[in-house]
């Protein structure tokens, strides 16, 4: 027993009555795992580690859970593939990590087009599942070892986003364990007799407590059963796929086609994306950057290395736009669409890449984009990697941040590795109704590294807040930070957070700091009192 | 000073009211609401008057209720504690047309006419909900989720981004336009909480003075289909097959009784030669090729039509010249009088929520048995079936046609909707936007749902003073 006194043993003890003996830890070996991650913050914080883990079962589990924490004021978060583990690991003592690997169930209405998951669904799963019905989920730049729940909760960019939107639109009926233990349910399933189908309301849409660019981080509570759309799917049931990483390959019916157009310049990029979604076509467009085709294709950091030092990528790809025309209706659709992006190539000044290039793109970047990829195959070069950027607004905007953010990054080269960037992933959305880009540095996991990157970090997130960024660096601090920049939306949040978390136990210090928040206005309501004139003294009759 | 001295001081005295007529037109709307007399009408005509208002009423503890449009037809614009209503009709500006954003920037009390008119001089339109009242505000549509016609995932959640003004008078705005550095701010999750969270609210949680709205480019070329069912079972499925192929753009079904009041004198001419229910979908083509693209959307439709054995023709009960008229009539508002719901009896009252489409067939049956027991007819009865996201789901709306200047028959239409609306509540429908009665039924079933509703309400608006009695509050 790593602690051992007396709060840790009460609390042990009331875990394994209700979780039984086997689905609790508290021994280092478990700890220290769940205390690792890939990212620059976890290196600098190793010493931080939970004082359990659990595994529940359901969502009374998970009620009875949050119930013991808020009894006895210890704090806990949910962490499914570990991902994003910065944001979710302990942060203080008595910690509890939920781990819910035993809830991984699926279950897919067809004829509706949804699936309702539980918190262990992994990408490839729910995209199996929904594939072998002739429906389709997303892939997120991630990985498809990604827990699907929590990436339609947290984030949601899926490579199909043009199409099947930001993915945190894509959640319909949820089901909702607040930090009480009560239940809460949204959407069509809140009411009697409707099911999962449909996601906003009753009302106002609650869901939206759990949505910003990234989420709210379990701290209003653990999502235990989330309906997700499905969209149609026109490929096969079964994707075919060869070999086993790094040399994977997959590959489409003939009547899918991709398209890789360069265009000479990143203003005629955005015009060409701005042109197909004007016209509606493909069921995949993405800006990929030269660091991602990179970091994709290479099947061994020598090759990797090589192809850098050639500039190949740079030279090939600088600003490609890749398209999927899918079959949606049937293959004359496809036959329709290439012609209208022949027009629309030679109108925009694009072209297609070589074929040599082609090949290289199609069956190890492309199409392992659809069912599955290669998710955080960046870490290779340099063991980690950092998303220095992350960015949504109209497709222009995306565009001009991610060229300003380049050049901050160039003062920070090293510790970021000079790896053919100067390109991001760009990712429309809705036939461009908007977009979001991301830009990733690889870097070297030393401590000393990590401790620039950081900083890198916080001088980024000082830009962001500054010039008034809604972005990934300002939604992940907490909201009483940046929210005074931003006409002061912590201040319902904290009202709201307080009530839905009396004892501050889910995921407790992160998102937004209440205490804070009250000091804060405590002393800024005293020193009002303190410049207002004192009151008359009373006259005498 | 008088509650109506300190809004004249800020607005002007031309622009508040307590006059006892205009106060009586804001009492009511076309629903059977029960009415309910304002004490005072402001009419601003900018964003700092709004805030004005709001911090005078604050101050107060007044209630506010904000009107948008010129009309309504389910009582969320009707003050059901009285105080201020906030009549938003001056802020009709169409700020920007941004075609290359594919969006429209427009305040509150834009209307249908005036928006659709303006965003077609770019070739553009605002996806709108079936034959909207050409005064309705565009954004109120969008904030009270009105089905579009056009079930495309991608044209979907119309709501981008919007400007607020919250209880305390303070100034909020959603997604990417809360951060001054943001462009173009069309992205509608910028911070927790995302922007849909003041969807739905009928002005509860704060007053929408400006919103970035989706607008898409109007067609080059299209071609209308209708495809007449008897039974709508098998409606149902081809409705499924239509949308999972994803063809054409307006796609709905109207049954006999909202057909013909749509088509106008002709269609109530030949009502008897019209199908129980009929599907009009329109195959549109944008710049590239639209030949080309009409014909492989055709040829995909005649497959489903052989499979399924129904039959498409571009008319309906001979009348001539639909084809090319109806894509027209139904991207634009209703133009005519008196509104086409109401051509037939004079008004109507209508039950409306969101279900599957396989459920769709039940709830009709449902529906007719209350309104036969309540001794209408079923030709009294409107139908429209709505797919929406690619026929994921559909959005269900029965409208009884009734005489308004008929008490008795007023009184059992409002019984009918009584009935109605229990009766789809029990059988799980689902009131995405629970007007009137429907916030009692709704909201005393999702326990979980509700508090934390609630402490929602609180956190923005202490005092309670926005459009209070409405939702659960």
């Amino acid at each position: 027993m790593p602690y051992g006194d007396e709060k840790h043993s009460l609390i042990f003890q009331e875990l394994t009555n209700i979780l039984g003996e086997e689905n609790v830890r508290h021994g280092t070996a478990t700890m220290t795992a769940y205390s690792r991650c890939l990212f620059a913050v976890a290196t600098l914080n190793r010493a931080r580690k939970p004082e359990f883990v659990v595994l529940p079962r359901d969502t009374q589990d998970i009620q009875n859970i949050a119930r013991l924490a808020t009894r006895y004021e210890f704090p806990y978060s949910i962490m499914g593939s570990g991902v994003m583990m910065p944001l979710h690991s302990a942060a203080k003592r008595y910690w509890c990590i939920i781990d819910p690997k035993r809830m991984n169930r699926v279950e897919v209405d067809e004829k509706n087009m949804f699936a309702v998951i539980q918190p262990y669904v992994t990408h490839a799963q729910l995209q199996a599942e929904a594939m072998k019905r002739g429906l389709f989920n997303g892939i997120p730049l991630v990985g498809a070892q990604a827990m699907a729940l929590a990436n339609h909760v947290w984030h949601g960019w899926h490579g199909s986003a043009y199409r099947t939107g930001f993915a945190t639109r894509n959640i319909l009926g949820m089901e909702w364990v607040l930090p009480t233990g009560d239940i809460m349910t949204t959407g069509s399933l809140a009411v009697p007799n409707a099911g999962y189908f449909w996601g906003e309301g009753p009302g106002p849409d609650l869901r939206n407590l759990r949505k910003g660019l990234v989420s709210e981080n379990g701290s209003l509570g653990i999502i235990t059963k989330l309906a997700v759309k499905l969209h149609p799917w026109p490929g096969p049931k079964y994707f075919p796929v060869a070999d086993i990483r790094p040399c994977k390959t997959s590959e489409l019916p003939d009547d899918f086609q991709w398209h890789f157009i360069n265009y000479p310049t990143e203003k005629a990029c955005a015009d060409g994306m701005y042109a197909i979604g004007k016209a509606e076509i493909g069921g995949i467009m993405q800006r990929w950057g030269t660091q991602l085709i990179a970091w994709e294709y290479a099947k061994s950091n020598e090759e990797y290395l090589k192809l850098l030092e050639e500039g190949y990528w740079r030279k090939e790809c600088l600003n490609l736009v890749a398209i999927c025309l899918f079959p949606f209706t049937s293959a004359k659709q496809v036959a329709y669409e290439e012609k209208v992006l022949s027009c629309i190539i030679e109108r925009t000044g694009g072209k297609e890449v070589s074929q040599e290039v082609y090949d290289k793109l199609k069956p190890f970047v492309a199409n392992t984009l659809i069912r599955d990829n290669y998710g955080f195959r960046w870490t290779r070069p340099g063991n980690t990697m950092h998303t220095s950027m992350l960015f949504a607004d109209s497709l222009d905007a995306v565009f001009n941040a991610q060229e300003e953010h380049w050049q901050h990054i160039e003062g920070y080269k090293p510790p970021f590795l000079d790896d053919n960037g100067e390109s991001a992933w760009v990712l429309p959305f809705d036939f461009c109704h908007s977009g979001g880009c991301t830009v990733d540095q690889s870097h070297e996991k030393l401590e000393p590294v990590c401790q620039e990157v950081m900083k890198e970090a916080m001088d980024w997130l000082q830009h962001d807040i500054k010039a008034g960024m809604c972005a990934f660096t300002t939604n992940l601090a907490p909201a009483d930070v940046v929210g005074p920049k931003f006409a002061n939306y912590h201040l319902p949040l904290a009202k709201i957070k307080k009530a839905l978390d009396p004892k501050n136990v889910a995921n407790a210090g992160r998102f937004i700091d209440v205490a804070r928040v009250e000091k804060a206005q405590q002393e800024a309501a005293e020193k009002a009192k303190a410049q207002q004139p004192p009151p008359e003294a009373p006259k005498a009759h | 000073m008088a509650l109506k001295d300190d809004l004249a001081a800020i607005l002007g005295s031309d622009y508040v009211s307590d006059d006892p007529e205009i106060l009586a037109k804001y009492a009511a709307d076309w629903s059977l609401v029960q009415p309910r007399q304002p004490d005072v009408v402001a009419r601003p005509g900018n964003t700092e008057e709004v805030q004005a208002v709001i911090k005078n009423a604050s101050d107060r503890g007044i209630p506010v209720t904000p009107r948008s449009s010129g009309v309504g037809y389910y009582g969320g614009g009707i003050p059901s504690q009285g105080g201020i209503i906030v009549d938003l009709g001056r802020m009709n500006k169409i700020l920007q047309i941004d075609p290359r954003n594919k969006k429209v920037k427009i305040e509150a009390g834009a209307t249908w006419a005036q928006v659709q008119a303006e965003a077609a001089r770019s070739g553009m339109m605002v996806c709108s909900p079936l034959l909207p009242h050409p005064a309705k505000s565009v954004v109120t549509s969008a904030l009270e989720r009105e089905p579009i016609l056009i079930p495309k995932t991608e044209y979907s959640d119309q709501v981008l981004t919007q400007e607020l003004v919250l209880a305390s008078g303070e100034l909020f705005w959603t997604g990417t336009a809360l951060g001054k550095a943001m462009k173009d701010q069309c992205f509608p999750d910028a911070f927790v909480p995302g922007a849909r969270l003041w969807n739905g609210a009928q002005g509860t949680l704060g007053i929408t003075t400006w919103a970035n709205i989706k607008a898409e480019f109007l067609p080059v070329k299209d071609r209308t289909f209708f495809i007449a069912f008897d039974r709508p079972d098998d409606m149902v499925e081809a409705l499924y097959r239509i949308e999972r192929r994803m063809l054409g753009y307006e796609c709905l079904a109207l049954n006999r009784t909202n057909l013909a009041a749509i088509l106008g004198s002709g269609g109530e001419k030949a009502k008897d030669k019209l199908s129980p229910w009929t599907i009009i979908l329109i195959v549109s083509a944008l710049d590239y090729f639209p030949d080309e693209k009409i014909a492989y959307e055709e040829e995909s439709l005649a497959e489903i039509a052989k499979s399924l054995k129904f039959k498409t023709t571009h008319t309906l009960a001979g009348i001539t010249g639909l084809d090319a008229k109806l894509p027209a009539v139904l991207r634009k508002p209703w133009a005519d009088e008196p509104y086409w719901k109401h051509r037939q009896a004079g008004a109507s009252t209508d039950i409306f929520f969101h279900t599957t489409l396989d459920r769709a067939a039940e709830f009709e049956e449902a529906i007719n048995k209350i309104a036969v027991a309540g001794g209408f007819d079923t030709a009294d009865v409107g139908g429209y079936l709505q797919p929406l996201d690619r026929g994921r789901a559909g959005f269900l709306q029965f409208g009884l046609r009734y005489h308004p200047e008929d008490n008795a028959e007023v009184s059992r239409a409002r019984e009918f909707h009584r009935q109605a609306s229990e009766t789809v509540a029990r059988m799980g429908g689902f009131f995405t936007t629970p007007y009137g009665g429907w916030a009692d039924l709704v909201y005393s079933h999702t326990a979980g749902y509700t508090s934390t509703l609630k402490i929602v309400k609180d956190a923005y608006d202490p005092k309670h003073i926005l459009n209070p009695g409405k939702l659960c509050f």
